[in-house]
This record gives structure tokens, C-alpha cells and sequence, in this order.
């Protein structure tokens, strides 16, 4: 009640206080003549609600949807430039806790308004799929104005390039996005991925679908058979090929099949335990190990296929208890490349996504927690994304012994190789090569190199190093210098590295694997004499350079820092070096040569 | 299992949610706002890498970007930035993380 003119605040409350019935002298408690008061003008209001209050109005809530979008977008974006600036003077700093809170508070507030427009939009009788467009849109929007934000600082022809962007992917030389190789193709296998999610996340997070399924929490209950036959469906979408399609419907058909008899057989409860298993974050990890390192160069129409094909056969083998992923994606690539450059793409793509499933055997850290600090290191992210495919194994196989008992036992891929039997394999000449300064100063430590190796999945060995007491790193630069001029590194060089980095190579193979008999590093570098010069060297010479670069840059993607080259390492040397540790994780070295020549 | 149960999973979500109404066309049309939202990123987070005298040079590509042919353009960045393929990681990324809690 606001105060009368000519009467203070302070009388007026006074006199609302003590109503008329106190001042004759009645007894009156505040407290309660508060709450009654307080409980009539609740009811007032919302009598007044039911009378003046109107169906939300979408184009409104559209609206306000747009305006907050932007408004976190230009936040966000003020936030990383902010950190951005910071990272150059401290490089491993991070986002403030509490501006990250921030960060957070707002992104849940535009996705409450955005959640509120897409309910206003169902009430309203809109189809879902609208609903789902408008969602996906919305959030599309912010990651455009926050680009936008960016762009804007920094100004000029930048800005109306990306102005035009939509002009230029729908024109000619854009629509050669959507079906060819180039390099806004090598972003679509991202999108492609994304797309599949969203539709997913809207049906999971339906409250009313959720409920229709039984969910007793919303989001709960989705089946993986649904999610797979989701993938293929949606995948197929994309827009394939006559023969892709034939692939797809014929993976879809037979998947659906065989896998609806499996789970409409189980008791209910059975099935109860898979589909939470088969939630929605075990999905997402599956589509991380497809889409993690370099999915990103899917491309196109091969991007749907190869997904689509990895989908159904990965959830399919998984079902199965049969957890080795890549191999099945390497199968599947070989049937369906429809040219040569998209069979270039696939074959790195499956190799991508092989390198990712041998890792995922690794397990060991939590993607949750290295995720916080994506936005400091991309290197970071990239480890996120492989502990992610960790855990996902990892929880695909508990799924299964869940769900199917002992399916696992029919799976070979537990057996045990002890130490003993690797050291038979190593051969006489092996053994009897001198051993360098570091590999005496291991053998003087008496540690076991390979202390407890078995096989997991794909039959590689997995190799804990963990014990391999520490040798200072100046040894290990300095042996490395000195074997520049060696034509063949050391297998005890080799094992001794990885017990200084068991992080980075955990991939470990306590003796050389023999290179492939049509390695032949001439591929790439054909230059007489090339094999004893320094590479760096070499990409002096604008023959080779390029060449050099890709297969610099592929031997990056398979081995980390481990693929560059060494100061003065020589051509013949850096090259055999790469071929053996990608070897050692699976690749065929000949594979990392063609893709390069 | 009953009848109704016995209905698979899949084909309850379809007829519940009209998820087939979701044509391929606004399917495409959507992955192709993904992918616009994506390039965009990468060209602006490319640009921001560039030596002072490739900017000059790729200002001008931008500046009729719509009669660039994409594998001209993608030539340019990936020979002049060092980083590109994290830039195109990163972008995806950071879509992802935008939509990532409908995906969740």
C-alpha cells in the first residue's frame, strides 16, 4: 500500500499494522493478521492471473529468446577474449571459478527461455520438428553472434566475409560444401554428428515423450537400439548416394532386426537395465570416439555413410559384447567409398577412429573432469575426448555383462601374455645389439620394461609401465642426439621412452614390430641423398617441403608430439622413427605413406 | 510384455513425437546452418592467426568470398596457419558445446 499524500511511510504502515479492531482495544496478534493479509493478496493475484492472463505468446517468447541469446553470446565472448588476453602473459591460466559460474548461470538462462519458447510453441500446436528447428536455431544463433562479437573487434573485410557465408554455401562454389571435399566439408562431419544429437537430446529431454516411455525421470529411458536405428535414419537424411543408401538400409534392416528380436526377448527387467545403461551419456561417448581427432575431416556425403555405417555396426557389436569398434569401421569403409578422394578421408577417418578405440582401452582419467579445462588447451580437449572413449568402453562392456551375463566369454580378448612370452619373441640379433647409455642405465635400475602386458581389444598389446623408475630428461635428449645418425632406433630406446612418458606412449611393445616389407620412405621424399639430411633441412626444398609437411602433420595426429621431428633428425631416420610408432598403435605405415604421396 | 509394450521403443517416439515430420530437407537445412556457424568461426579464428601481409591478402578473398571456390580458400588457411586444424577442432567444439545441453 502506497502512503497517502501529506501522510509519512512510516504512519501508514502503522495504520495498516493496527487495523481498526486493535485501536478499540481487541487483541490482535501481527504475525497472524500478517499472513492472513499476505494470504488474501496471494489469492487476489491470482485471481486476477486466471482472469487477465493470456496463452504465451511465441512470437514474444521468440523474441526474448533472440535478444538473451545475444546477450550471452556477447558475454561469452567478452569472457574468453578476456582469458585469451590473460593466456598470453600466463598461458596456463583458466577461467575464474566464479566467472565461470557466471558463464553458466547465464547459458542455463537462455536455455530455460529457449526450453519456454519450444513448450509455448507444442501448446500452441506447433509440429516438433519445428520446435526442434527453433531449438537447435536458437542455439546455432548464439555461436553465430558470439563469432559475429568477435568478428566485429577485430573489423573490416572479415566481417562481411562471414556476412556472406550463408550466401556463399548456398551458391555454386558453396553447394560443393555439401557434397564434395573442401574445407568447409571438413567441418561438416562435426555438424552431421551434432545434428543426430540435438534430435536426440529433444526426444530425451521431452518431459511428455520420457513419460510415454515409462521414464521415471525424464531423459532416462531412450533404447540404444533406438538411438542406432536414430543415427541411421537421420545420417541417411544427410543426403547419400544411391549405393550408400543401399548400404544404410541394408546395415538399418538388418541391425533393427536382429537386435529388436534380442531385446523384445529379454524380461522386462533385463531390458529395463540395458536402456539405462545405454543412456544418454553413454551414447554421447560413443560419438565422441567417432567424431573425436579427426572426424572433423568427414566429409560430405562419405561423413553420412561412414557414420551412419559406424553407428549401427558399433551399437551392434556392442550389444554383442563384441567392443572392438574400429576394426568394424575399417570393414565398413572399405565397402563404401564412392571415390577415391572421399576413400582418402575415410580410410584416415577409420584410422582416426581405430587409434581412438585402442585408447579407449587404456582407461584412465575422467573426461568430466579434464573437460572443465577444455576452453584453456585444446590438447586438453583431445585428452578428454580419448578418456571419454575410455569410459565408454568401459561402461559398454558393464552394460553388457548387465544385461547379457557372460557374453564376454565368448570374447577373446582377455587373454593374458605374460612378460615371459613377449621376451621369447625377441629376436637373437635383438638381443645381442648393444645397448645404448640410457637402455644400460634401465637395465642398472633392474626394472622390468614390460612388467604385465595382455591383450584387451584389438589385439594390441596394452603395456603398464607405471614402475619404470623416472631417468632424467637431459639423458633422454641427449641419447636422442646421438642416435640422429642411426638408421634404426633401438628397440631398448624405444621401451625406455616410453617408461619416461608412460602418458603419452601407453601403447608400449617392448621389442620393434618389422616394418611392413612395402614401407619404402622414397615415397615421400625421393631425393638422392635425402635419407641423411636434416629435416629441417629438407623443407628448405620447396620439392619436398610440402610433402614433408603432410607427413609431419599426419605423423602428429597419430603420435602426438612424439611425430615431430627431432632437432637434426635426419630424413631416413624421422621417417622410419614415425613408421614404427604408428606401427605400434595399430596403423599400417604404408597407409601414413599413400595418404601423404 | 504386453501388447503395448511389446511396440518397440523406436516406433513409440515416432508416433508419439512426430519425429518423422522432421523432413530431410529441414534436416540438411539445419546441419547446413550448423556447418555456416562452424565455417564462420574458423574463418574468423584463421584470420586472427594470419601475418599482417596474409591478412591483406585474405581480406580481399572476403570481400567477394561468394566467388571463392572453398578448396582455394581452405589452400589459403591451411598454408598459412599453423593451427588450422585445431581452429576447425575448436569451432566444432565450441558449437557443440552451445548445443550441448539439448544433447545431454
Amino acid at each position: 500500500m502506497s502512503p497517502r499524500i501529506g501522510e509519512s511511510g512510516s504512519a501508514a504502515l502503522k495504520n495498516e499494522e493496527y487495523p481498526e479492531e486493535d485501536k478499540k482495544g481487541e487483541l490482535v496478534n501481527l504475525a497472524e493478521y500478517r499472513e492472513d493479509k499476505e494470504n488474501k493478496e496471494s489469492q487476489e493475484d491470482s485471481a486476477e492471473n486466471v482472469e487477465t492472463k493470456k496463452p504465451a505468446d511465441v512470437e514474444a517468447l521468440k523474441a526474448e529468446v533472440a535478444s538473451s541469446g545475444e546477450n550471452l553470446a556477447q558475454a561469452e565472448e567478452s569472457r574468453d577474449d578476456a582469458l585469451e588476453k590473460i593466456k598470453k602473459v600466463l598461458p596456463d591460466a583458466k577461467m575464474p571459478d566464479n566467472i565461470a559460474t557466471e558463464g553458466k548461470a547465464q547459458q542455463a538462462e537462455h536455455a530455460e527461455k529457449v526450453e519456454g519458447c519450444v513448450d509455448a510453441m507444442l501448446a500452441e500446436g506447433k509440429e516438433s520438428s519445428e520446435a526442434l528447428i527453433f531449438k537447435a536455431e536458437a542455439k546455432i544463433d548464439v555461436n553465430d553472434a558470439k563469432t559475429e562479437s568477435r568478428a566485429k573487434k577485430i573489423g573490416g573485410a572479415i566481417v562481411t566475409g562471414i556476412g556472406k557465408v550463408g550466401e556463399w554455401m548456398s551458391g555454386d562454389p558453396g553447394k560443393k560444401i555439401m557434397t564434395g571435399v573442401g574445407f568447409v566439408a571438413t567441418a561438416i562431419g562435426g555438424p552431421v554428428a551434432i545434428g543426430k544429437r540435438l534430435a536426440r537430446g529433444l526426444v530425451i529431454k521431452s518431459p511428455e515423450i520420457a513419460k510415454k516411455l515409462g521414464a521415471k525421470e525424464d531423459g532416462k529411458i531412450v533404447s540404444g537400439l533406438e538411438k542406432a536405428a536414430k543415427f541411421t535414419k537421420e545420417a541417411s537424411a544427410v543426403g547419400v548416394g544411391k549405393r550408400a543408401t543401399g548400404l544404410v538400409e541394408g546395415a538399418q534392416a538388418k541391425f533393427a532386426e536382429k537386435k529388436a528380436k534380442q531385446f523384445e526377448a529379454m524380461p522386462p527387467k533385463e531390458q529395463a537395465a540395458l536402456l539405462e545403461k545405454f543412456d544418454g551419456s553413454t551414447m554421447s561417448r560413443l560419438e565422441k570416439i567417432m567424431t573425436s581427432k579427426k572426424t572433423a575431416i568427414a566429409i560430405g556425403i562419405a561423413a553420412g555413410v561412414l557414420v551412419t555405417m559406424m553407428a549401427g555396426s558399433a551399437m551392434g557389436s556392442i550389444l554383442e559384447g563384441n567392443i572392438p569398434i574400429p576394426t568394424n569401421i575399417h570393414e565398413h569403409v572399405a565397402d563404401s567409398i564412392p571415390n577415391e578422394q572421399v576413400a582418402a578421408a575415410a580410410e584416415q577417418h577409420a584410422d582416426a577412429a581405430s587409434s581412438a578405440g585402442q585408447t579407449a582401452n587404456k582407461g584412465s582419467f575422467k573426461f568430466s573432469e579434464i573437460r572443465k579445462e577444455h576452453h584453456v588447451d585444446g590438447n586438453i580437449m583431445e585428452k578428454a575426448r580419448e578418456a571419454d572413449a575410455a569410459n565408454f568402453v568401459k561402461q559398454a562392456k558393464e552394460a553388457m555383462q548387465a544385461s547379457t551375463g557372460n557374453i564376454h566369454e565368448n570374447v577373446s580378448d582377455n587373454v593374458e601374455i605374460k612378460h615371459e612370452d613377449l621376451v621369447k619373441d625377441t629376436s637373437p640379433m635383438e638381443a645381442s645389439k648393444p645397448k645404448n647409455d640410457i637402455a644400460s642405465t634401465l637395465n642398472s635400475m633392474k626394472k622390468p620394461i614390460v612388467n604385465d602386458s595382455h591383450f584387451e581389444h584389438n589385439d594390441h598389446p596394452i603395456v603398464k609401465t607405471p614402475e619404470a623408475a623416472p631417468v632424467p630428461h637431459e639423458q633422454v635428449v641427449q641419447a636422442s642426439q646421438e642416435k640422429v645418425v642411426s638408421a634404426e632406433p633401438k628397440a631398448a630406446q624405444v621401451a625406455e621412452n616410453h617408461a619416461h612418458q608412460p602418458e603419452k606412449q601407453p601403447m608400449a611393445s617392448h621389442k620393434e614390430a618389422p616394418l611392413g616389407s612395402s614401407f619404402d620412405a622414397r615415397k615421400v621424399v625421393n631425393l638422392p641423398g635425402a635419407e641423411k639430411i636434416s629435416i629441417d633441412v629438407l623443407k628448405e626444398n620447396p620439392l619436398v617441403a610440402e610433402k614433408l609437411e603432410r607427413f609431419q602433420g599426419a605423423a602428429q595426429q597419430y603420435l602426438g608430439q612424439a611425430g615431430k621431428p627431432q632437432i637434426g633428425e635426419t630424413w631416413d631416420h624421422y621417417a622410419k622413427r614415425v613408421a614404427q610408432g604408428v606401427q605400434k598403435i595399430g596403423i599400417d605405415p604404408d597407409k601414413l605413406i599413400n595418404r601423404v604421396i | 510384455m504386453n501388447d503395448a509394450q511389446g511396440q518397440t521403443i523406436q516406433q513409440k517416439v515416432r508416433d508419439e513425437f512426430g519425429f518423422d515430420d522432421l523432413s530431410d530437407e529441414k534436416q540438411q537445412a539445419l546441419v547446413q546452418k550448423m556447418a555456416e556457424s562452424i565455417v564462420k568461426r574458423v574463418l574468423v579464428d584463421a584470420y586472427i592467426k594470419l601475418a599482417d601481409d596474409k591478412k591483406a591478402e585474405f581480406d580481399q578473398m572476403m570481400e567477394n568470398i561468394t566467388a571463392q571456390e572453398p578448396a582455394v580458400v581452405e589452400a589459403f588457411l591451411r598454408e598459412n596457419v599453423a593451427e588450422y586444424e585445431t581452429i576447425i577442432e575448436n569451432a566444432i567444439a565450441d558449437l557443440k558445446k552451445h548445443l550441448g545441453e539439448a544433447g545431454e
